[in-house]
This record gives C-alpha cells, structure tokens and sequence, in this order.
C-alpha cells in the first residue's frame, strides 16, 4: 500500500529560490556537510578494519529485509514475551491512531520525545497537540525548528539552516512564555545552557517518552538508539510510559548482525567510531529494578516501505539514516534540505519520496534535485545504487508522461537525427547557420527551446566553422 | 614517427565525442597528434554520433539507446578489422557511459522493443566486447612511455569529472600525466565536487546548476592565488560548463582541454602565452 | 607492556580523545587515594564552586567500600548510595529530584572496548543508569580486567553472558564521550542533557 508523507506543497520554484537566497542557511550548510563528509573520510582510514566491518553490514542488512517478515515476527514475540508490546502500521494515520490511543488510555498530558525521522513522517506532534497532549523535542536541534515552527532540513543536524541569532530570540521568547531566565548571551553555549535548563524541566515532569530506533534486533527483541547528547537515555529512563516507532526496515536478524551495524550511522555520518550514546531497550522494567520503562510499546511502520520489497529498489530498506549522501552531495550544499519539500532529503530523499508514494507527491525530485555526480553512490555505506536509482526514477516519470511534452519531443528528434551520421551531420549544419542569430562577441549568448537555459548564466562557443568531423575528411578522408 | 622500430603500431580508434566535434575540434586535433606523435596509428570512424548519455540520464532511454545502438554498429565494426585496436575517448564521462551503462541499456531496450531474451543478450555481449576496449585518453598516455619532459612551470589546476572518477575510478592519473610533461599541478579545494554540468542539468535547473558552478569558481579562485594559470579537464562537458560561466562572468582566465595542453607540451617549451592564446581560439568564420 | 596494559593504553587513548579523563590506580589498595584525586580534579575543574552531593553504585567486587570515608573530607560532599532493590512508586518521584540536585555520579561498569572509548552500563536491581545521566560530572569505576579489544567483541561477551540467563538487561547504555551536540552553527558543544564531564578510573581487581 502506498504511504503517506507530508510535503511542502509549494512549487519547486518557489522552494529553490527560497533556499538559493537564504544566505545563512547556505553558509552554514556548506560547512557542516564539507567537515561531517571529511570526518567519514578521516574515521574510516584511521579504522583499520572499518571498511570490511562495512561490507559485512551491507550484506546484513541485505539479508534482514530479504526475509522481512520472518524476523519482525520474531521480534514481536521476543518483545512481548519481555513485557512489550508490538503494533503493526500499515500507514501513517494508522501508527498515528495506535500512539493516540496508548498516551489516551494513560491520560497522557505531556510527551517527550528523541529526534524521529518516522515521526516527521507521521507529523506526529501536530496530531498529539491537536489531541491535547503537550509534545517537547528533547534533541537540540529538534527542539529549535520545534520552537521556529519548522521543519528539519537535515537528518543528523536538523536546524542547521538558523544561526545563534535567529535561535537567541526564539530562546528569547520561550523564556517568556515558560517565565524563566532566558539565555546569558548569544553564544552558543550559553544557548545550549539553556536548552539543557529548559528540557531537564520536561524530562522530569513528562507522562510519556517517544523514541524512534535506528536499529531493531529480532533475536533478542531489542530497540537500539543513537544520539550524542544523550536524550534518548532520559526519555527511556525517565518516564514510565515508552513508545518507540520505527520503520520496518530497521530491523536486523540477530545480535551478530547488530554488531556488524551499530557503528556504521555514527562512523559514516559523522566520523565517530559510536556516538556518545547507545541506548538498548529490550523490555520493560523487572519488578526488582529502579529503571526501565512500566510498559513499552513498539510501533512498527511501514508507510510505503514493503512495497519496495522484491523491486530493483529493495536496497533502499537498507538505508541507515547515517546523512553522508547528504553530505556529499553538490546540490544539498547549495539548497539545504527543505527545498526538497519532503520528510527526507538528499539523494536517499530523491529516491525514497516517489517510491514511498507511488509518485503521488514531488515527483520533479529526481529531474530537479540532481546532476548525476554520483558522489552519493560512492558515499553510501549500504552500497544503495543511488544515481542508478535516480536514472531509473527518470525514466519511470517520462513513462508516465509527467514530462512537459515539449521537453519530450526534444529528445525524440534529437535521437532521430543523431542516430544517423547523415542526420547528426545535417543538424550540425543547421545549427551552423541558426546559431547567428545569437552569437554576441564570438560566443553564443542565448538560445531557444531546451537549451535556453544554458545562456541564462552561461556563453558557449559556436558551432565550429569546421567541427572535427568536416577537419577529418579534409585532411585524412582520402587515406581511409 | 618515433615508433617504427617499436615494431607493429597500435590502431586507436577515435572517439571523439559530440561535444568536442563540435564546439572544440581543436581539441580532437591536438589527441591526434599527441596519439600520432606516440606512433599510434589513428582511425576516425565518421559515421559515430553521440553516445546517448544526455538522454538516458534525463530518462529518455529509448532515445538514448537508438544512439547507443549505432554508436555499438560503428565501433563494433571498426574493431572487428584489428584485433588489437582500441577505442580513445576523449571524455571520462562518455566512455563511462560505453563501459558502465550500455550493456544493461541495450539489454532492456532489446526486451522493451519486444525482441527476445536472447537477442537482449547479444546487444549486451556486444555492448560488453565493445566496452571492454574503450579507454579514456590519459588513461592510454599514461601507459604510453614518454620521456619525462623537464618542468615549464606552468601551473596548471585540474578537474577531475564525477563520471571519470567515480565510474571509471581514475583520479590521479591525469594529474600525473600533466606532472611528466613538465606541468606543475596547483590543487583544487573539494576537488572532488561536481562542476554543476549535469548535462541537460544545466539547461533545465540552470539556477541550481549555476551555484555550484559558482562554488566550483571560487575553489578556482583560490587555486588561481595558488599560481594556478590555466585551467583543465579530461571532460569537456566540465570545462565547457566552467568556461561558458567565466566567459559569462567576463573572466579570460585560461580553460583547455588536456589533450591541448599535452600536445603544446610535446613541440616544446610551453609558454604562459601560448596556453592564453590556446584557450582564447577564436571562430574566424 | 602485559596485554591488559596495553589495552588500557588504548582505552586511553579513544577515551582522553573524546574529552574524557582517565585515572588509573595500578594497585587495588591505591584506588581509594586515586578515586578521592580523579574527584577532586573533577570538581575543582568543572564545578569549582558550590555544594557538592553524590549519587553513587559500586561494582560488585567494590561492594562494601565506605565511599563518605573516602570523598567525605572534599569540599563537604555528601554521598548517598544507590537505592538496593525494587522501587516503590511513592518515592520514585523524591529520588528523581534528589538525583537532579546532585552534582556528581559515580557508578561502576559492566565493561569497556579499547578501539572506542566506550563504557558499557546496565540497569539492574543494585545498579541504575540515572546517577551517570542527570548530574553534571560522571566518574566511572573500571576494573582494568573488564576492558575489551573492540566494541564488537565487548558486545559478542556481553551477549554469551545475557542471553543465556534468557533475557537482555531491558536497559543498556554504551557511553563514548560526553553528551555533546553540533546543533547550532555546526559548532561542537559539551553538555548538553547528560554530563559535560566524565572521567574513568581505571584499576587493577581488587583484594577487598
């Protein structure tokens, strides 16, 4: 079944200028990328052995999703036979559904939640708070775009579009409405000092604790969560009540293929060898111990998810959130995530969104968002053919006639002529003697139809008044 | 020619590419004389075309592989009169497209059309016989043996295409080819980074296109502070789309196919001027 | 240098990397003395003023070591033990704050992996997670025989000895560095929700 994501539904237009203009987000973006895909390179040569640990948790991610359903069973009986409970989603509005009802049977007031790609996907803050319930994003960054009303625009560093001014008086005006001491200063730790301030508060007083997962072991029936500034170890800990939604394709066989994985989020996303905090659940709390939730629930989504099994997508589930195809790659640098108008941007947000949907939502992602560098192939630590899926995503949109027809009919007569040498030779000749009209000072300066583009910024040489092949003929036709 | 008493010569079959066909034949002439100069024998099948990639990658793959399939007939038979012949590309890019993309394109194609599986499978073994003997240009010099040429102190920054590195997995061995024939290598910041080409990339988001041009313009700049006096590619597609943007930007700083460079480097000292006056050709007609 | 020598060296190394501290106490009858310094080194560094109280849980091999008599003497600090056994609802909430008040924890460990920097906590019913979470400074007890090759083979152990009692402990926690956070403006920060310092000390089995 086709999943359901939230999008930003202004055109592209309007989302890339928006990003080509917004001068502080583009600075910080093109630093925080070019540092985060230097220390993936920095960490893997220091680490002998990390790009063979690499290959090993390719093969096992490969190999959980091949026999999906088999292990999420496992994985829900290990959970419950550990005093968990396990809920299957089909769609968004059904995890949607499944939470509500949880946090409503407990009279939840007040949720704190880890940084959750899934519950972007599900928007699941704004269905708490239109139920009544109270929501507070515990990471950082998460907690900033919270405040800003805005979206993530990357996955591992979600509000690295505002700068410490912009999140001084968003600090600013949450002291005021809490009636607290706002920030000591603009810099950055003083900020970060109040966040911590401001969230102990929430962390202590909160009903329910929401996680995501990046890793669920089958075997043992554990969820696993990695953060750096240790979040995730309060909401597990602290509140009674815990629900962890996680996509389906998190899932991993057993505790050996845990070990092949668990270092590659942190060791390709951001340079370390594991990030300062590895969280396991693998139950609720035993009637001797202080710690652990009272009760769990696991909510697993697919949401467009196993529609991708047994296609030439299925690497795809293999996906470790890790950001480095965004860090690599040269259009994120210039645009940042939101102008991708979806849950996930970057090259894995390019591929997921119109697969997740059936291309029922952006489906000018793969046309607009990529030059084919292929850097993001090369980066990928689950080996996904990213370009070659973006190239076949192209090729699925012209199938479906979601090309302008004009741009079509361009490339059909440029193959008809230039599939012969008789027509690729006449076309030259015309364009010798149409390109006139638009050479300014020796160099084409613009240009109709499809190639129009190209003179808005750029100037291209002429035709040559003899291209190599009438050169060849001349000097050397004779000899052959 | 040099090669005489090395015995029989090689046949290099010339892949020119559209792009250098017709925007910068010089470019192909210069590969020439540098093969020829080396004491290949070389062959210009004129009927080749395009290789297609402009279409497949914009998802035309029909389009793309009526191109691919003519661009197969012609070097198929090409090769087919010298068993030892090998096909020079004059992009990274486009060689990547032979070697990497043609056999599965072909194949599908065959299959769309309604061929069957075992026709599919003959345009493939050829697609993969005839990918097999494709080589990028500085990949073939560098194999050549050249005497090392003694140091012009040109400085030369160089930009390494996504396709060619990334596909073809070359990175270094331009750079060393330019190094031996007396070039001194001014390194790029993020060498790595595309050049915002893309093919029909930059003619349908020429915005986007055009700031990571602009990206790649100041990582020139720096190299240029650097002593960088010229700059080159293995890809004219790349330096077609950096050199269209300078000329835009109204800045003549030198950009030159690396065929031309090598081929000014082997009749003699190489001078700052002639570089300028290379890169600065001018249409007469 | 002993294989556990140089195991410790890069435990050291991964950890001091990150922004941790290592002491070590190469005798058992030393590792009060090194403790009360690691501490006092901690607190003058990271909390130089101010009063100071402490949460703590002791590895087995520890137990019954009079923490007061050791870091009682150190500004006036208070140490309160880790409450034994399962809890009761009614007083869940009073540790919360008491633990939110504190200044230090210091907990023992289950294990570490020298190729990391990681030190591995469980939750149990004589060890808890919160004493290394909620207070600003963390100081780690580490039998040096505890210390693993790799995070891999720390994990492999940790799985052998769990999973044939049937079940994993229903909370784990691999710490590797403090909480940081790069947040805003890409900039590195230490501290955020969890400890801005840690320091581990390191020692030899004990005799007591």
């Amino acid at each position: 079944m086709d999943g359901q994501l939230p999008i930003d539904t202004r055109p592209w237009p309007v989302r890339r200028d928006a990003a080509l203009h917004d001068q502080t987000m583009q600075q910080t973006i093109g630093v925080v990328t070019k540092r985060l895909a230097n220390a993936k390179v920095t960490a893997y040569a220091a680490y002998p052995e990390a790009n063979h640990w690499r290959q090993r948790a390719v093969e096992v991610k490969r190999q959980s999703i091949r026999q999906l359903e088999e292990h999420l069973a496992t994985f829900t009986q290990q959970v419950e036979s550990h005093g968990g409970k396990v809920h299957r989603a089909t769609t968004a509005a059904d995890a949607i559904q499944t939470i509500l009802e949880v946090a409503q049977h407990h009279q939840v007031r007040s949720v704190i939640k880890t940084k959750s790609m899934v519950t972007e996907e599900l928007e699941l803050n704004r269905a708490l708070e239109n139920a009544g319930i109270a929501v507070r994003e515990t990471d950082l960054g998460e907690y900033i775009i919270q405040l800003a009303h805005e979206k993530p625009s990357h996955i591992l560093a979600p509000a690295l579009h505002k700068n410490r001014e912009q999140i001084h008086a968003l600090f600013d005006q949450d002291a005021l409405v809490y009636h607290t001491e706002p920030p000591a200063s603009e810099d950055i730790v003083a900020l970060t000092q109040y966040a911590r301030r401001r969230l102990r508060e929430e962390f202590l007083a909160a009903d329910m604790g929401v996680t995501g997962g990046n890793f669920l072991v089958a075997e043992t029936g554990t969820v696993v969560l990695i953060t750096n500034e240790g979040n995730a170890d309060m909401v597990t800990t602290l509140p009674r009540l815990l629900v962890s939604v996680v996509g389906v394709e998190k899932i991993v066989a057993d505790w050996s293929g845990l070990i092949d994985v668990i270092q590659q989020p942190a060791l390709s996303g951001v340079g370390q060898r594991l990030s300062s905090y590895t969280t396991l659940v693998s139950g609720t709390r035993g009637p001797d111990q202080w710690e652990g939730p009272d009760e769990w629930h696991v909510v697993l989504l697919d949401n467009g998810r196993t529609q991708l099994k047994d296609t030439p997508f299925e690497d795809v589930l293999s996906c470790i959130r890790c950001g480095a195809c965004l860090n690599v790659c040269p259009v994120f640098r210039q645009v940042g995530g939101h102008a991708y108008g979806s849950v996930y941007p970057g090259p894995i947000g390019i591929v997921e969104t119109p697969l997740l949907t059936n291309f029922e939502v952006l489906p000018e992602l793969p046309s607009a968002l990529c030059t084919l560098c292929h850097a993001c192939g090369e980066a990928c630590p689950m080996n996904i053919d990213l370009p070659g899926h973006i190239v076949q995503l192209r090729q699925m949109k012209q199938e479906r006639h979601m090309n302008a027809i004009g741009v079509t009919r361009s490339y059909r007569w440029w193959a008809r002529f230039w599939a012969t040498p008789h027509g690729y030779r006449r076309s030259m000749r015309w364009a010798r003697w149409g390109q006139w009209w638009f050479v300014r000072h020796g160099r084409i300066q613009s240009a109709p139809g499809l190639a129009g583009g190209w003179f808005k910024t750029r100037d291209m040489p002429p035709v040559a008044s003899m291209t190599f092949h009438e050169w060849w003929d001349r000097t050397r036709g004779k000899r052959q | 020619m040099m090669s005489e008493e090395e015995g029989r010569s090689q046949t290099l079959q010339l892949f020119a590419t559209c792009l250098i066909d017709l925007f910068r034949p010089q470019a192909a002439m210069a590969a020439v004389d540098v093969m020829e100069r080396r004491g290949a024998t070389v062959e210009f099948p004129t009927a080749q075309t395009c290789c297609g990639q402009f279409s497949y990658n914009a998802g035309y793959h029909r389009e793309a592989a009526d191109l691919a399939r003519h661009w197969v007939a012609v070097f198929d038979a090409a090769l087919r009169r010298d068993s030892q012949a090998r096909v020079i590309a004059l992009s990274g890019s486009c060689a990547a497209m032979v070697i990497r993309e043609y056999p599965s394109l072909l194949y599908h194609d065959a299959l769309d059309r309604g061929d069957s599986v075992d026709e599919a499978e003959r345009w493939q073994e050829r697609a993969e016989r005839v990918g097999k003997r494709v080589i990028e240009f500085t990949e073939w010099l560098a194999h050549e043996a050249t005497a090392e040429l003694p140091t012009s102190g040109i400085g030369v920054t160089y930009h390494n295409g996504c396709h060619m590195r990334r596909m073809l997995g070359i990175t270094s061995v331009p750079e060393t080819v330019l190094q031996s024939h007396g070039f001194s290598i001014v390194p790029m910041e993020e060498a790595d980074q595309c050049c915002g080409f893309g093919g029909t990339y930059s003619m349908t988001e020429w915005p986007v296109s055009t700031a990571i041009a602009d990206q790649k313009l100041q990582a020139l700049g720096k190299s240029r502070e650097m002593g960088a006096q010229c700059l080159t590619s293995a890809d004219f597609g790349c330096l077609a789309h950096l050199s269209g943007r300078l000329s835009r930007r109204r800045d003549p700083f030198p950009v030159v196919y690396i065929a031309e460079l090598i081929a000014l480097a082997d009749r003699g000292p190489v001078t700052v001027e002639a570089v300028q006056q290379m890169a600065q050709h001018k249409e007469e007609g | 240098m002993t294989e556990t020598d140089a195991l410790r060296d890069q435990f050291q190394q991964q950890f001091e990397a990150l922004g941790g501290h290592l002491f070590y106490a190469s005798r058992a009858d030393l590792l009060p003395e090194v403790l009360a310094s690691a501490y006092q080194t901690m607190v003058d560094r990271y909390l130089p003023t101010g009063p100071l109280q402490v949460v703590y849980w002791l590895n087995s091999d520890l137990l019954g070591w009079d923490l007061h008599g050791v870091l009682g003497g150190i500004r006036g600090t208070q140490c309160i033990s880790w409450p034994q056994g399962g809890r009761q609802q009614a007083v869940q909430g009073q540790w919360q704050d008491l633990l939110a008040e504190s200044q230090v924890g210091i907990t023992g460990s289950a294990w570490a992996a020298a190729d990391t920097g990681t030190v591995a906590l469980y939750a149990s019913p004589s060890t808890g997670l919160l004493p290394s979470l909620l207070m600003p400074i963390h100081i780690i007890l580490l039998n040096q025989n505890r210390i693993q090759p790799s995070v891999r083979e720390g994990l492999k152990r940790f799985y052998q000895e769990n999973q044939a009692a049937g079940r994993m402990p229903p909370l784990v926690k691999l710490i590797t560095g403090p909480s940081m956070t790069a947040d805003i403006e890409g900039q590195l920060v230490i501290g955020v929700h969890g400890p801005m310092a840690i320091a581990v000390v390191v020692y030899e089995e004990s005799i007591f």
